[in-house]
């Protein structure tokens, strides 16, 4: 996947302009950036939610605008922050809304229960199958979110920031089920996420948008002292620890900028 | 639960059963069930006959406005995502009425094509508030408060209309033939049957925008188509009896407590509900205190003025808990 010259204004701001970013295939690629730079916006870009003012985005050498919403869908699916469902439905129910775009009037979507019970065991989910979803947890919700997606059988997925609203087992637990998809069934996975240890652990690759730079690179690579000083001002020590791997830490003190206004 | 569900549709449709028998044999014209029995023995009884012209096209049309305007409420609440969206409520009714009344004092020559022009009177205010909450995605408490000042100016726009002595509105339930049975029999059964054929598409409606594009499901195109059943629903129940307010309201609901919010559901125990309750409305209206005879719709608004207070203070109060 990858974008061409990609500019987007949002009442005649520019977000940013003419980006060209080459996202790996078969791999996780994590958006990362301080509030305000965009990360979600170009998510929304690429899951086509929203249209660049400018510029072309490319799924596997064909433009996303071309494509029909629902051949889209069944290449690219995306999570978002805040979901919602019909309330009364079913776990199952949602999931099987993941299918739409397999189904139509004349064809019937014949592998719609071999994919459903697949995914329904692939994110623990078998017991809830009958549970409406307002008797649900935040975390449940959120893995019977990323099931719909899954429902869709994508080779692309989109998560705009999975781990929001959610306390840390379960923020872990989404992010060992992302990890499971990408490694065994090649799911490529761009998200956006605001932890940046959870974005170094994660990830094959990290993006960063900032003043309208795009820093890309493997987490060991982007992720230095001084870009943490750069793109979000605070004083940040990296630690190497035999069983956590690399964190970021501050360090004691104050924010560098320290007149804030 | 399901059980349950069931059990409530039997209640419901012997109480249905039970008021369109009660509806048929009061009244001023009071029938005994020997008189109805001769009838359906010898095939003639005059005062059956007589009940049969006069006060069995009032039944059925109060039946078949009561589903239409019911099963209205239960979509544009879907389309609108708003608890309190009803046809009458948003102006819906009261652009229909308009143009009624424009049609008839100044083109009457197109008397022919009038039911089309009353959709299209309909539509418009449903298009200003679609146009409203996909532009600028307005609360639903400001969206209503936009549909009743459509609301009131259109009505403003009826009692300017009503000083033509060519205008007439819509009588309500009384003098009512069989002529106006068809009319409504047809537009209301062709209007519940979409209704009926887009309801899975109607429960995905609860999904956000976002999420909709990206299960591949246009939520824009079948609100509209949706919005349009559901006017198209309530302008022809209008043109008929004229306003009948918070029946969309008040049956959606009561239904939805009993049996949930799915749709499925929701649609099917509507029509049946909401039948109901127009056709005691008018029955209770007549029988009540003869020879006076109070409009069902006087009836309806009465009892459901409170009822959208209370929903109103209701959906307050559960977002005042929820901020903190």
């Amino acid at each position: 996947m990858r974008t061409e010259n990609v500019s987007f204004k949002y009442q005649r701001k520019h977000i940013f302009e003419s980006l060209n970013i080459q996202l790996k295939k078969h791999a996780i690629t994590t958006i990362i950036g301080p509030n305000g730079s965009g990360k979600s916006t170009l998510l929304q870009i690429l899951s086509r939610n929203l249209e660049p003012s400018e510029g072309i985005v490319y799924l596997d050498n064909q433009a996303i605008s071309s494509l029909n919403r629902k051949t889209l869908a069944r290449q690219l699916a995306t999570v978002h922050q805040n979901n919602r469902a019909p309330e009364d439905y079913t776990v199952k129910e949602v999931i099987q809304c993941g299918r739409y775009s397999y189904q139509s009037i004349l064809k019937k979507d014949i592998k719609q229960e071999e994919v459903i019970q697949h995914v329904l065991h692939q994110l623990e989910l078998e017991d809830f199958q009958d549970k409406p979803i307002s008797e649900l947890s935040g975390g449940e919700l959120q893995r019977v979110f990323i099931a719909m997606s899954l429902a869709q059988e994508p080779q692309y997925m989109l998560l705009d920031e999975p781990t929001t609203y959610l306390d840390l087992n379960y923020q872990y637990q989404v992010l060992d089920i992302i990890r499971s998809l990408n490694e065994n069934f090649n799911i490529t996975i761009i998200m956006v996420l605001h932890d940046i240890n959870q974005a170094i652990e994660y990830s094959d690759e990290i993006v960063c948008i900032h003043n309208n730079q795009v820093i890309q690179g493997p987490p060991e690579e982007v992720v230095t002292e001084s870009f943490i000083s750069h793109v979000y001002n605070i004083d940040a020590k990296i630690i190497h620890d035999p069983e956590c791997g690399m964190l970021i830490c501050k360090r004691k003190g104050r924010a560098t900028r320290e007149n804030h206004h | 639960m399901k059980k349950y569900s069931q059990l409530t549709f039997w209640i419901m449709l012997c109480m249905l059963v039970i008021t369109i028998y009660i509806s048929l044999v009061s009244g001023k014209l009071p029938l005994s069930i020997e008189q109805i029995i001769t009838k359906l023995t010898t095939g003639t009884e005059p005062q059956v006959d007589a009940v049969i012209d006069l006060r069995m096209p009032r039944i059925f049309i109060a039946l078949f406005v009561g589903a239409a305007l019911s099963v209205s409420g239960a979509l544009l609440q879907a389309v609108l995502q708003n608890p309190l969206a009803e046809a009458n409520i948003i102006g819906v009714t009261s652009g229909a009425l308009v143009a009624r009344g424009v049609i008839l004092i100044f083109l009457p020559t197109l008397y022919f094509y009038l039911p089309i022009f009353v959709f299209i009177g309909g539509v418009i205010p449903f298009l200003i508030l679609f146009l409203l909450v996909s532009r600028y995605q307005i609360t639903p408490i400001r969206l209503i408060l936009v549909g009743v000042a459509i609301y009131a100016m259109l009505n403003g726009v009826i009692e300017l209309l009503s000083m033509s002595p060519v205008m007439q509105l819509p009588t309500g339930l009384t003098m009512k033939i069989w002529q106006d049975v068809y009319i409504i029999a047809v537009t209301s059964t062709i209007g519940i049957i979409f209704a009926l054929m887009l309801v899975n598409k109607v429960n995905l409606l609860s999904f956000e925008d976002k999420q909709a594009h990206n299960i591949g499901f246009n939520i824009t195109k079948y609100r509209l188509i949706i919005g349009l059943v559901a006017v198209f629903l309530a302008s022809s129940a209008t043109a008929i009896v004229g306003q009948l307010a918070f029946v969309g309201l008040i049956v959606p609901h009561i239904i939805r407590r009993i049996v949930g919010t799915n749709y499925k559901k929701v649609i099917p125990y509507s029509i049946i509900f909401g039948a109901w309750l127009v056709l005691l409305a008018d029955t209770v209206g007549r029988t009540i205190a003869p020879p006076l005879e109070i409009p069902a719709s006087t009836i309806t608004t009465v009892v459901g003025g409170p009822f959208l207070i209370y929903l109103i203070c209701k959906g307050a109060y559960v977002h005042a808990n929820r901020e903190r």
